[in-house]
């Protein structure tokens, strides 16, 4: 019997599940207990399959206990990519790239196994010397001297101080702009070049990864929702060191704490959007410690021990997902050997390179009693293309009339809502019954003008066995569609706009 | 065959009738113990770990494969190396069973064993048709040590969600979805004696009187052989080897002994093996270390004897 032509073709990603957001670069990070295994899973094969099971077989470290559990599908079309994923605890994972087996089995094959590796990384914050530290089996960065750009004194993200529930004080969202950055490569190496983390991003994700690991066990803290489910304490409680105070980003429209998915996704959304301005301020092609160590030769014999980054940018342009923005970069690279020290530096300006223009989003405009609600998405690509199918990973919030909220995940995948798979249109829905049932169970009215709210990050599809330092230049979990923009002005809210809306009628 | 002093096991049962219905009639029945009694447990109805009868320890469902690839040939474990373990699951119900856990473990030759103090190596799922198996790879690399002189024992034990729990006691006969493997290339130096210990235990409130005997000849499975790295090898013809049990290393002893293990005491026993003619280097010697309690089969050692380089 011939295998099942099912496999994982790119890395596995980490979601994390109290926002749903995938993490930067889909990197897992150890701070991070519980978060969500996920992956695109494609029918390679001629024809569409049937009865199709998937399962997450084993992953090669014991301190990463995923839950089992398998996925059905009655049909999968050819060529067609799935999202699945598994719960699973990080709590003792190691900083390496575990391997981890899926299998995959259909009516009339027999079972096949995809062996792949993720990324795991751990950050740990130092509240004494008021340091993050991120390990990895290649070396540790450290990021000290950090200053912000905070949101405006009357604004946070969360209810204010004096709320008895919420003793820990607002959530202010903070921009890092200016920080000191110190790679420590385990061990010194010799030469130009050191190993890049994992063999694959640059150094720059991980001072993203840090910064994004802090403001989600923040997120986590202040909900008081999941005590305890993360080593990464302060950060976000008003301990920044702010920039000159000239600029303060916004704050948020809505009650995050009272809004559900919804507010859960925008502060995940948003928290990623904040790591990843070091991406765009950066760039994707090569960080400054690729290009500083282009930029200076160690001597024979020299052993290069650290090689510290100081970075400082300006945010010119409201952040808007998938639009470029404008950056305005100033960075020092130092390299320190066993003999000489070596600088370099530069000034520059820099825009975000992952565009999503035009996105479009539809909606039905009116719903009658039981039709389903659904909404699609298409992104176009700066080369003109449409991101398709594994390429964006995607959910939506419905918010009925009087404010609960429904998460729903969208796919390019002909399952479900979508018409064909791999035609560039991610459908999202929920049916009528559905939506009727959960809205009466929290004592609201299905009918009435219901708001959609679209998110879309891109995933990294680098194909396994790329060279490290093309392997590098691909970066995914970047948002390219986003109900939120980050403005700055201390007077203005964080512009919060649904995408679409749906009438739902008698 | 079934010796008259080994009790039917539900794993012998399973064996005999072929499997599902049987499995799930003998799910229904309570767990007795006794000594030649019927010996039925309680535990998964639909999953199994096929074993010969009565080596259960000789089991091909468990197998090794060297190295850093998973997907590299299978073969004997290299201490101080990383090794993948595999094994064959079956479901011998008439329904899909889905998230089966399955457990893989490492740990010093012994008789009997304790999960509680064996090597848990890491766990892996599975999703199993009706009647069909499953190679189920567990992907943390076994991190070989160099104990026993490398003779080292591999136990797996599979479950669904809503199992009753396997108790302590590693009783691969009487659970079908446990299995273990102990059967080692012992690679023995001309004419000079070589040892290889052996875990002795009495959990429990009372001392046991554990009888060890070997036998010396048979033939393993060609595939059992391709598991241990051997290939196009054969068994010697009659006896080259004079195997004798001791409580103190270093060669010699009896052909059979009698130990007295006290409660809850472990105790080492060596088994001491000299080649007494010489061996071809593509033949081996069938070796089985058997031990017995109250006349009943408690577990064994197997070793594919060959000549040393």
């Amino acid at each position: 019997m011939a295998d099942t032509p099912m496999t994982v073709q790119t890395r596995p990603f980490a979601i994390e599940p109290f926002t749903g957001v995938m993490a930067p670069d889909g990197i897992f990070d150890n701070a991070i207990y519980k978060q969500r295994i996920a992956c695109h899973y494609t029918n390679t094969g001629a024809a569409a399959l049937t009865n199709v099971t998937l399962y997450l077989e084993s992953v090669g470290d014991p301190g990463i206990a995923p839950v089992g559990h398998t996925h059905w599908f009655a049909t999968i079309a050819a060529g067609a990519s799935v999202l699945v994923s598994w719960e699973a605890n990080f709590q003792f994972a190691s900083p390496g790239k575990p391997l981890i087996s899926f299998i995959a089995e259909a009516d009339g094959y027999a079972p096949f196994r995809t062996i792949e590796r993720i990324f795991v990384s751990e950050t740990r914050f130092d509240e004494v010397n008021d340091k993050w530290t991120v390990t990895v089996p290649e070396g540790h960065l450290e990021i000290t001297n950090l200053k912000y750009i905070l949101a405006g004194e009357n604004g946070g993200w969360w209810p204010p101080p004096e709320s008895p529930t919420r003793p820990h004080g607002p959530f202010r969202l903070a921009f890092p702009v200016s920080g000191h950055y110190t790679w420590y490569p385990n061990p010194p190496y010799p030469g130009k070049h050191g190993e890049l983390p994992f063999a694959d991003p640059f150094w720059k994700v991980l001072a993203i990864i840090a910064i994004w690991a802090g403001a989600i066990a923040v997120i986590k803290k202040l909900s008081q929702e999941i005590e305890g489910d993360s080593t990464v304490t302060a950060g976000g409680q008003g301990q920044f060191e702010e920039t000159d105070g000239s600029t303060s980003c916004c704050s948020p429209a809505i009650n995050i704490s009272a809004s559900g998915p919804l507010g859960l996704a925008v502060a995940g959304v948003v928290v990623v959007a904040v790591a990843l301005t070091i991406l765009a301020a950066w760039a994707d092609d090569a960080d400054p410690w690729w290009r500083g160590q282009i930029a200076t030769t160690p001597a024979v014999g020299e052993l290069t021990t650290a090689e510290h980054v100081d970075s400082d940018f300006q945010i010119l342009e409201p952040i808007v997902a998938g639009k470029p923005g404008l950056y305005q970069v100033q960075w020092d690279y130092l390299r320190q050997t066993t003999g000489a020290n070596y600088g370099f530096s530069v000034s520059e300006s820099k825009t975000n390179v992952h565009i999503a223009d035009p996105i479009v989003v539809q909606t039905p405009a009116v719903v009658h009693t039981g039709e389903d609600l659904w909404v699609t998405l298409s992104a176009t690509k700066a080369d003109q293309s449409l991101y398709h199918g594994p390429a964006l990973y995607s959910f939506a919030v419905f918010q009925a009339p009087q404010g609960l909220c429904l998460a729903v995940p969208m796919g390019d995948d002909g399952l479900r809502f979508d018409s064909d798979p791999n035609d560039g249109t991610y459908t999202g829905g929920i049916d009528f019954s559905a939506a009727r049932r959960a809205v009466l169970a929290a004592g609201q009215s299905v009918y009435g003008l219901w708001h959609v709210y679209v998110f879309a990050q891109d995933v990294n599809l680098a194909p396994a066995g790329l060279p490290p330092e093309i392997a590098a230049q691909i970066i995914g979990g970047v948002p390219i569609a986003s109900p939120i923009q980050i403005v700055f002005s201390n007077a203005a809210p964080c512009p919060l706009a649904a995408q679409a809306t749906i009438n739902v009628v008698p | 065959m079934n010796p008259s002093n080994v009790p039917i096991s539900r794993r012998r049962t399973l064996q005999l009738a072929g499997g599902v219905a049987v499995a799930g009639a003998l799910g229904a029945l309570p767990a007795t113990h006794s000594g030649n009694a019927m010996r039925l447990m309680s535990g998964s109805t639909q999953l199994f770990i096929p074993e010969p009868d009565p080596e259960w320890w000789e089991t091909s469902s468990i197998w090794v494969v060297p190295g850093t690839d998973p997907n590299g040939k299978k073969g004997v474990p290299v201490a101080g190396q990383p090794a993948y373990v595999w094994a064959e699951i079956h479901n011998v119900s008439n329904v899909k069973v889905n998230d089966v856990q399955v457990r893989f473990y490492w740990a010093n030759p012994a008789f009997e064993m304790l999960f509680s103090t064996i090597n848990l190596i890491g766990t892996a799922h599975a999703s199993i048709q009706p009647g069909s198996s499953q190679k189920v790879l567990c992907l943390v690399p076994w991190q070989v040590e160099f104990a026993n002189k490398g003779h080292e024992c591999l136990v797996v034990a599979a479950s669904l969600p809503g199992d009753p729990p396997l108790p302590d006691l590693v009783d691969a006969p009487g659970y079908p979805q446990v299995a273990q493997k102990n059967v080692t290339v012992w690679k023995v130096p001309p004419e000079e004696w070589d040892w290889s210990h052996i875990i002795l235990i009495a959990t429990g409130d009372e001392s046991r009187t554990i009888h060890v005997d070997s036998r010396i000849g048979g033939e393993l499975p060609p595939e059992t052989l391709e598991q241990l790295g051997l290939r196009e090898v054969s068994p010697v013809d009659g006896s080259v080897v004079d195997v004798r049990f001791s409580l103190r290393p270093g060669g010699g002893g009896e052909p059979r002994i009698t130990v007295e293990v006290p409660a809850g005491a472990t105790v080492p026993l060596y088994s001491n093996i000299r080649r007494t003619q010489p061996l071809p280097a593509n033949r081996y010697q069938h070796v089985i270390v058997s031990a017995t309690h109250d006349g009943q089969l408690i577990g064994g050692v197997s070793f594919v004897v060959m000549a040393q380089d």
